[in-house]
C-alpha cells in the first residue's frame, strides 16, 4: 500500500513536470495573441492570414524572415460569458463581441481613441452611425470585425413561380399585406396544410421588424439619452396587434403550430435557410453573411435573388449590427494587439470578407465601387443583393436601440412581449406596457447598484428634461415637426434621434 | 421440454431481468452505433450503419477546434492529483480521529461531520472570488486544491479503521514505533479496502465534474472532458456521429475501473452507506 | 477552565499534526469560504463592479438580496421546477427496491438445467444472428439486433446469475454525467431522435381511431379517469386512517401523508378541464379533513409515537400523489384527444427538451432510467441480505402470499434503509438539477427546466451578481438544513425500530 502510494505520487510528479514542459504554449516558436471570437470555421484563416499581412507588412519587427513575429490563437465555443471571464482576469488578449460599449463601461476595454488616429482604424474608416456601436462616452473601443445589415431577402424563382412581382424598394406594410395576400392566394393552400408561405413568421420577424416600424414612425425604444424606456405608445401597440392580425386574421404569416411542424432539418441558419432554397418561404430576413449557405449549393441549384428594405413607415431605416473586436483592458501586449486593430481595417482583410461573404467589410472604402464586391463574376445568381447592404449601410442604417443602463439577459422583454401576444395571453397595450415596466425598473436597479454610473445618469436625465422642454415647444402639421427650437446635437444620445431630427432639420451644432 | 413450477419461475425472473437490463443498454447501444454511421444516416429508423465509419473516432482527435486528446489528458490528471491528494490527506485525518487519543477528538470530528451537510453550492461563489484572488483562475492547480480534501472521505477511512483491533497498537508501541511508524507501517496497509474504495469514488467523482471546472477553466486547451464534451455538444453539436463517438471514448475510462474495481465498489457503497 | 497536563498537551499536538494537511485545506476551502459566503449575501458584491478593472465600494444592503428573492415572481417558478423534478424521487426509490428485489432471488439451480438452458439460448442467440446478417439493415434488422441484445443478457445472466444483471443496472447510474446526457439529449431529439422514431409511427396508427372517437366517448374515459382518480384517493386515505387507528401509524405521520395525498385533489381545481373535477377533488378532500376533525374532537387515544410510520407516509403515499396526478392528466388528455387528433397534423410525439410542458418529465424519465440501477439498489441488496430468514419461514408457516410477505415481513424490515434513501434523494433533490439543465436545456425552455441550483449558477457565475447568488445558496441551504433537522430528530429512531 505504501509503496503504491510513493510510487503514484512519484508518478504524478513526474507525468506533470512532463504536461508542464510539454504543453503546446511552449512550443510555439512565436508568441501567440488569443483571439475570441465564434466559431465559425473562417476565423481561422482570417488567423493565418493576419500572420502573412504581418509578416509582408511589417517585416522589421521579427528576426527571424521565415517567422511572423506573433501570431493569433483562436479561442472559440467558450462556454462562458465573455464578461465574466474579462472581469475575472482570464479573458483573451483580443475580444469579440456584439456589445463593445458595455464592455468599455466597465473598463474591460483598452480606450482606442489615440491608436486609432495611428492605425487607420477610428471612426471615420468604417461605416456612418457607428459610433453607439464602438463607443462610450466618446471613446472608442472596437473596431467591427465584420458588419451586417440585414434585410429582406427574396428568392426570385418563388415570386416568379407564383406570378407575384418583386416589391419597391421603398414598400409600405400596407404594400406587404397587399402582396402577401396575393402570393398566399396564388399558392392555393386555403383548405390544406399550408407548407408554402411569403415571410418569416411574426416570431421570427421580432424585435427587428418592430424596432424598424417604430422608427420609421418616429419613435424609439428608448428617449434621446437612453435614460428612459418610452415605448409605451401607440404606434408601437399597433405593430404588436398589426403582426397579430397578419397571423390569425388574414392568414398570411406562417402560425407558430405551423413552423414547427414544417421545421425538418437545421444547420447554419436554421431551417427557414432551407425552406427559402426549397421555394417554401419566397423572401427571408439576412444579408451577405447568409451567402456563405447559399454559394453551397451546386451551380445548378442555384436561384436568382434579390433585396429591399423592410416594408415600413414614412422615416425609412435598417438596422445594422457588428461584430467588432476591443483589446481587453488586462492583457500584457497591447502593443502587440493593436497591429490585429489594424489589420481589421486594411485591404487584405477587407478583401478577405468580400471574397469569402462574411458579411459587410469592416471598411466600406475597400467595397465602394468595387467591381469584385458589386457584382461577383461566379454568382450572377445573388443580383443587387451586395450593393443594396452596402447603400443600407450608408444611408439608412442606424444600430438597435441599447442603453448604458440596462442590461439585456436572455430573451428582450419584448420579444418576451411579443409571444405572449401571439399566444393571445395579454393584448399589445398590455404586453408592451409591461416590458416597457420591467425595462425601466432595470434602469432603476442597475443606476441604483452602480455609483459611477449613477452620476453619469443623473447628468443625463437633467439633459432629457432640457431636450423635453424644447421639444414641447415644436409645432406639428400633420404628424411633422414644422417649426420650434432646435436641439443641440451632442445632447442626444440615441443614435436613432439623432438621425431622425437631422432629417427632420431640428438638430443643431454642439453647445 | 418439461420445467418444474421453481425453474418457471426462475426463467420468468431471469426474463424480466434480462428485458430490464435491455432498457439500460438500449442508449447505450444507440450510443455506439450513432458514432459508426455516417452524419446523413444519422436520423434514419435503422439503427445500424451501411458502412461502419471507424474514421469518426480518428476524426475527434484531428477536428479544429477540439482538443479531444488533451481533455482526456487534463481530465485524467486531474482526477490522480485530487484522488491522490485527498486519499493522503484523508488517511492521515482519519488515523487520528481513530487510532490516536487526545481531548477534543471527538468534538473536532462532530464538526468535520457536520461540514458534510452544507451544500457545496454555497462555498463554490467565495471560493471562485478566492481563485481570482490567488490568480487561480484558469489553472489546472485551481481545479484540484478545492477539492483535494474532503470529509466524507476522512469519514469512511474512519469507519474502516476504528474495526482495526487495537493490539496492533499496543505490540507496534512496545516495539518503541513513533506514530508515523504505526500509521504508516501498520494501519495504512490494513487500510487498504476503504482507501481502494475512496479511490474509487473519488476518481470518478473527479471525472465527471463539472460545475467547479466549468467555472474556473476558460482556455480549450485547459478544459477536462465534462466541460469539453460540453463546448463540443455547442459548437458542433449538429455532428452527432462525431459527438457520439467523443461521449463513448469519454466514458471508456469509467467502463475500465467499473468492470476492474466492481467487488470493491460495491463492497464499498455497504460499507460506507453513503456516497457524496 | 480546562486543565491540560503536559502528557495531553503532546498528544492533542501529535493529533492535530496529523490533521494538519486536511484541516489546512478544509479551512482554506470550506470553512472561511463559508463565512465569505455569509458575509457576502449581505451586500451588492458584484463581479461586474467589483474587479480588478474597477473597484467600487462594497455596500452592505441588509436583507435587500433577500428580499428581492422573494419578492423575485421567478423564484416561485424555479422551486416548483426544483419541487416537481423530486416528484421522480418515490419511483426511483420503488424502481430500485424492484431491481433489488429481483436481484435478491436464489440464482443458484441444478447443473443440468443451466446447461440446458445456456445451450438453448446460444442456439436462439446465434439463429438471431445469422438472420440479422440476412436480413441486412432495415426494420427487421432492428427487431433481431433488440431480440439478440435480449438474447445475450439471458445467456450471460444463466451464466453469471446476480453478478450480471447488477452490473448491468448499475451502469447507467455509474457513468451519469455530462457524457450521458448528450448522449439522451440525442435520444430525446425531436425530428429525428429513437425515441421518436419508434412514438411517431404508433401514434400514426393511434391517430384515426382516436379521430374518429366522439366526444362523447372521450368525455366518458376522461370522467372514467377522474372517477379512477377519486376512488384511488378514498381508498389510499382510508387506509392511512385504518392504520392510524390501528396504531401502526403516527399522529405526525398522519398528518403528512394526508397532505400528500391532497395535493393532486387540490391541483385538479385547477388543472382539470372536466368542469365538475375541482369540485370533485375539493369535496374529497374536505371530507377526508373533516373526518379527521371529527376523530381528533372525539379524543380517542391512538396509542402509537406520533412519528410512526414515518417513510410509509412519505414513499408509498409519494408514489400514489404521483399516481393521481397521472391520473388528472390523462383525464386531461382523453377529453382533447379527438380534437387533437381530429388537427390537420394529426397525434405527433411530443417534443421532449424543447417543448415547455414535457422537459421537466422528459428529465424525470431519465432520472428515472439511471435510478434504478444506482447506489439506492445496493443499499437495498445489503438491506435485503440482512433480513432474518426466520420471519420469513414464519410468514410461510402462516401460508402469506408473495405480495403478504412483502407488505408483512420485507418492507417493515427495510424502513431505515428507505428513510435512509429517502432523506438523501431530498436533500440531492434540493440541490439538484443543475448539471442537466445546463447540458440538456440551458434552464429552458421559457424557465422550464431552470432548478434552484442552476439559478445560483447562471446569477453568480453568468451575471456576476455574487451577493444575491450568495443569498440564493444559504436559502437552499436553510431548506436542506430543514430535511437534515427532520432526518435526526426522526431518522435514528428508524434505526432501532
Amino acid at each position: 500500500m505504501n509503496k503504491i502510494l510513493l510510487l503514484s505520487l512519484f508518478v504524478l510528479i513526474v507525468v506533470s513536470v512532463f504536461t508542464v514542459l510539454f504543453r503546446p504554449e511552449a512550443q510555439e516558436k512565436y508568441p501567440l495573441l488569443e483571439w475570441m471570437s465564434d466559431t465559425n470555421p473562417q476565423r481561422f484563416e482570417q488567423a493565418e492570414l493576419f500572420e502573412k499581412w504581418l509578416k509582408e507588412k511589417y517585416p522589421e519587427l521579427s528576426a527571424d524572415k521565415e517567422l511572423p513575429a506573433f501570431g493569433i490563437k483562436l479561442n472559440a465555443a467558450s462556454n462562458q460569458s465573455t464578461i465574466i471571464q474579462a472581469v475575472s482576469g482570464v479573458a483573451g488578449d483580443l475580444i469579440d463581441h456584439l456589445n463593445v460599449p458595455i464592455f468599455g463601461a466597465m473598463g474591460l476595454l483598452h480606450p482606442l481613441n489615440e491608436d486609432a488616429k495611428r492605425g487607420g482604424y477610428g471612426l471615420d474608416s468604417t461605416y456612418p452611425n457607428m459610433k453607439g456601436l464602438l463607443t462610450y462616452e466618446g471613446e472608442q473601443y472596437g473596431y467591427p470585425c465584420n458588419v451586417a445589415v440585414s434585410s429582406f431577402m427574396f428568392n426570385l424563382n418563388t415570386l416568379d413561380k407564383y406570378d407575384v412581382s418583386l416589391p419597391d424598394e421603398d414598400w409600405t406594410t400596407e404594400d406587404f399585406e397587399e402582396i402577401s395576400k396575393e402570393f398566399m392566394e396564388r399558392t392555393g393552400q386555403a383548405n390544406t396544410r399550408r407548407t408554402i408561405f411569403f415571410s418569416l413568421s411574426a416570431e421570427s420577424l421580432g424585435e427587428p421588424f418592430i424596432i424598424i416600424n417604430a422608427r420609421s414612425n418616429g419613435i424609439d425604444f428608448y428617449n434621446e439619452t437612453l435614460t428612459k424606456c418610452i415605448a409605451n405608445d401607440e404606434r408601437v401597440y399597433k405593430i404588436y396587434e398589426q403582426l397579430y392580425r397578419w397571423t390569425y386574421v388574414d392568414k398570411i404569416l406562417p402560425t407558430a403550430a405551423e413552423v414547427a411542424s414544417n421545421d425538418t432539418e437545421t444547420g447554419f441558419g436554421g431551417a427557414a435557410f432551407t425552406h427559402f432554397i426549397n421555394g417554401n418561404y419566397a423572401t427571408i430576413i439576412a444579408g451577405r453573411w447568409a451567402l456563405i449557405r447559399f454559394r453551397e449549393l451546386a451551380a445548378s441549384e442555384r436561384f436568382p435573388m434579390a433585396m429591399t428594405l423592410y416594408p415600413q413607415g414614412p422615416f425609412k431605416n435598417a438596422l445594422i449590427t457588428t461584430r467588432a473586436t476591443g483589446v481587453y483592458a488586462g492583457t500584457r501586449h497591447f502593443d502587440k494587439a493593436r497591429y490585429f486593430m489594424e489589420f481589421l481595417a486594411s485591404k487584405e482583410y477587407n478583401d478577405y470578407i468580400i471574397k469569402y461573404t462574411d458579411g459587410l467589410p469592416p471598411n466600406p472604402k475597400y467595397a465602394l465601387d468595387n467591381p469584385e464586391y458589386l457584382s461577383p463574376k461566379e454568382y450572377p445568381n445573388e443580383g443587387n443583393i451586395h450593393e443594396k447592404e452596402l447603400e443600407y449601410a450608408m444611408r439608412y442604417a442606424i444600430p438597435a436601440p441599447q442603453s448604458p443602463y440596462f442590461r439585456k439577459t436572455g430573451t428582450g422583454w419584448f420579444s418576451y412581449a411579443l409571444s405572449k401576444v401571439m399566444a393571445n395571453r395579454a393584448t399589445a397595450k398590455e404586453a408592451v406596457d409591461e416590458a416597457v415596466t420591467r425595462t425601466n425598473n432595470g434602469i432603476a436597479e442597475m443606476v441604483a447598484a452602480n455609483d459611477k454610473l449613477a452620476v453619469i445618469y443623473d447628468r443625463d436625465v437633467k439633459l432629457q428634461k432640457k431636450i423635453d422642454a424644447i421639444k414641447a415647444t415644436w409645432k406639428y402639421r400633420w404628424g411633422r415637426v414644422v417649426s420650434g427650437e432646435k436641439i443641440p446635437e451632442n445632447w442626444v444620445k440615441n443614435p436613432f434621434y439623432l438621425k431622425y431630427y437631422a432629417h427632420l432639420g431640428m438638430l443643431k451644432g454642439a453647445e | 421440454m418439461k420445467l418444474s413450477l421453481d425453474g418457471c419461475k426462475l426463467l420468468l425472473i431471469h426474463v424480466v431481468l434480462a428485458l430490464v437490463a435491455t432498457a439500460m443498454v438500449l442508449p447505450f447501444t444507440w450510443m455506439v452505433l450513432a458514432s459508426l454511421k455516417r452524419l446523413q444516416e444519422i436520423g434514419l429508423d435503422s439503427w445500424i450503419p451501411t458502412v461502419f465509419q471507424w474514421e469518426n473516432y480518428r476524426d475527434v482527435f484531428t477536428m479544429r477546434g477540439v482538443q479531444f486528446g488533451r481533455w482526456y489528458w487534463n481530465s485524467i490528471l486531474v482526477a490522480s492529483w485530487v484522488t491522490f491528494l485527498q486519499v493522503f490527506t484523508s488517511s492521515l485525518a482519519a488515523f487520528s480521529f481513530s487510532r490516536l487519543k487526545w481531548k477534543g477528538r471527538d468534538l473536532v470530528f462532530l464538526l468535520y461531520l457536520a461540514t458534510m451537510m452544507l451544500p457545496s453550492l454555497v462555498m463554490m461563489i467565495p471560493n471562485y472570488q478566492n481563485m481570482i484572488y490567488l490568480g487561480l483562475v484558469n489553472t489546472l492547480q485551481g481545479l484540484i486544491l478545492p477539492s483535494a480534501f474532503s470529509a466524507f472521505g476522512t469519514f469512511l477511512i474512519r469507519q474502516f479503521m476504528m474495526n482495526i483491533p487495537s493490539s496492533l497498537d499496543e505490540a507496534a508501541e512496545i516495539d518503541g514505533a513513533s506514530k508515523w511508524q504505526l500509521y504508516w507501517t501498520v494501519i495504512l496497509p490494513l487500510a487498504r479496502p476503504a482507501i481502494v474504495t475512496l479511490t474509487i469514488f473519488t476518481f470518478i467523482g473527479n471525472y465527471n465534474s463539472m460545475f467547479w471546472p466549468l467555472v474556473m477553466i476558460k482556455s480549450p486547451e485547459l478544459y477536462t472532458l465534462p466541460i469539453g464534451m460540453l463546448a463540443f455538444d455547442s459548437s458542433q453539436g449538429q455532428q452527432t456521429n462525431l459527438l457520439m463517438a467523443a461521449v463513448t471514448m469519454s466514458i471508456i475510462p469509467m467502463i475500465l475501473i467499473f468492470l476492474f474495481m466492481q467487488k470493491q465498489l460495491v463492497k464499498g457503497i455497504m460499507l460506507g452507506g453513503v456516497k457524496g | 477552565m480546562l486543565k491540560l497536563t503536559r502528557r495531553d498537551v503532546r498528544e492533542i499536538s501529535t493529533g492535530i499534526l496529523f490533521l494538519l494537511p486536511n484541516i489546512l485545506g478544509f479551512l482554506a476551502f470550506t470553512t472561511i469560504p463559508l463565512a465569505i459566503s455569509l458575509f457576502m449575501a449581505f451586500t451588492d458584491w458584484n463581479l461586474e463592479m467589483h474587479n480588478m478593472f474597477q473597484n467600487q465600494e462594497l455596500r452592505s444592503v441588509g436583507f435587500a438580496n433577500f428580499k428581492k428573492l422573494f419578492t423575485d415572481p421567478d423564484f416561485p417558478t424555479f422551486l416548483g421546477n426544483t419541487l416537481f423534478l423530486m416528484l421522480g424521487i418515490p419511483f426511483g426509490i420503488a424502481g430500485s427496491l424492484f431491481a433489488a428485489l429481483l436481484l435478491n432471488n436464489d440464482f443458484r439451480c441444478s447443473r443440468m438445467k443451466r446447461v440446458y438452458g445456456i445451450v438453448v439460448l446460444t442456439v436462439v442467440l446465434i439463429v438471431a444472428c445469422g438472420m440479422l446478417i440476412l436480413a441486412g439493415a432495415g426494420s427487421t434488422a432492428m427487431t433481431l439486433l433488440i431480440c439478440g441484445i435480449v438474447g445475450t443478457i439471458l445467456v450471460l445472466g444463466s451464466v453469471g446469475g446476480q453478478t450480471v444483471y447488477r452490473t448491468l443496472f448499475y451502469f447507467p447510474s455509474f457513468t451519469a454525467g455530462v457524457a450521458t446526457y448528450i448522449l439522451w439529449k440525442k435520444l430525446y431529439s425531436p425530428e429525428n431522435g429513437p425515441i421518436n422514431n419508434v412514438l411517431q409511427p404508433i401514434l400514426d396508427h393511434i391517430t384515426p381511431v382516436a379521430a374518429s372517437m366522439s366526444p362523447a366517448t372521450a368525455h366518458v374515459i376522461s370522467s372514467a379517469f377522474l372517477i379512477v382518480m377519486g376512488l384511488l384517493y378514498a381508498y389510499a386515505v382510508s387506509r392511512v386512517i385504518v392504520s392510524w387507528k390501528n396504531g401502526e401509524t403516527g399522529t405526525l405521520s398522519y398528518v403528512i401523508a394526508l397532505v400528500v395525498l391532497s395535493i393532486p385533489m387540490l391541483c385538479s381545481h385547477l388543472w382539470c378541464s372536466l368542469p365538475w373535477g375541482g369540485a370533485l377533488g375539493l369535496s374529497l378532500v374536505t371530507l377526508a379533513v373533516l373526518f379527521t376533525l371529527l376523530m381528533f374532537l372525539t379524543r380517542r387515544e391512538y396509542k402509537c409515537v406520533y412519528d410512526y410510520g414515518m417513510s410509509n407516509a412519505i414513499v408509498l403515499d409519494g408514489i400514489v400523489m404521483v399516481g393521481l396526478f397521472i391520473c388528472l392528466g390523462l383525464s386531461n388528455v382523453f377529453l382533447a384527444l379527438p380534437e387533437m387528433a381530429g388537427g390537420t397534423d394529426g397525434l405527433t410525439a411530443p417534443k421532449w427538451l424543447s417543448d415547455y410542458y414535457w422537459a421537466k418529465p422528459s428529465l424525470m424519465i431519465m432520472g428515472f432510467w439511471a435510478a434504478i440501477g444506482s447506489n439506492n439498489m445496493l443499499l437495498y441488496l445489503a438491506g435485503l441480505s440482512g433480513v432474518s430468514q426466520e420471519l420469513y419461514e414464519a410468514a410461510d408457516i402462516d401460508g402469506a402470499s408473495p405480495l403478504q410477505r412483502f407488505w408483512n415481513v420485507t418492507w417493515p424490515q427495510l424502513s431505515n434503509v428507505t428513510f435512509f434513501i429517502l432523506i438523501m434523494s431530498i436533500m440531492g433533490g434540493l440541490q439538484g438539477g443543475f448539471e442537466t439543465a445546463r447540458t440538456m436545456t440551458k434552464g429552458g425552455p421559457a424557465g422550464a427546466t431552470t432548478t434552484l441550483a442552476y439559478y445560483i449558477y447562471s446569477e453568480g457565475f453568468e451575471s456576476g451578481r455574487l451577493g444575491y447568488a450568495s443569498a440564493v445558496a444559504w436559502t437552499l441551504f436553510v431548506m436542506v438544513f430543514c430535511v437534515t433537522l427532520f432526518n435526526w430528530k426522526f431518522g435514528n429512531k428508524y434505526t432501532n425500530d
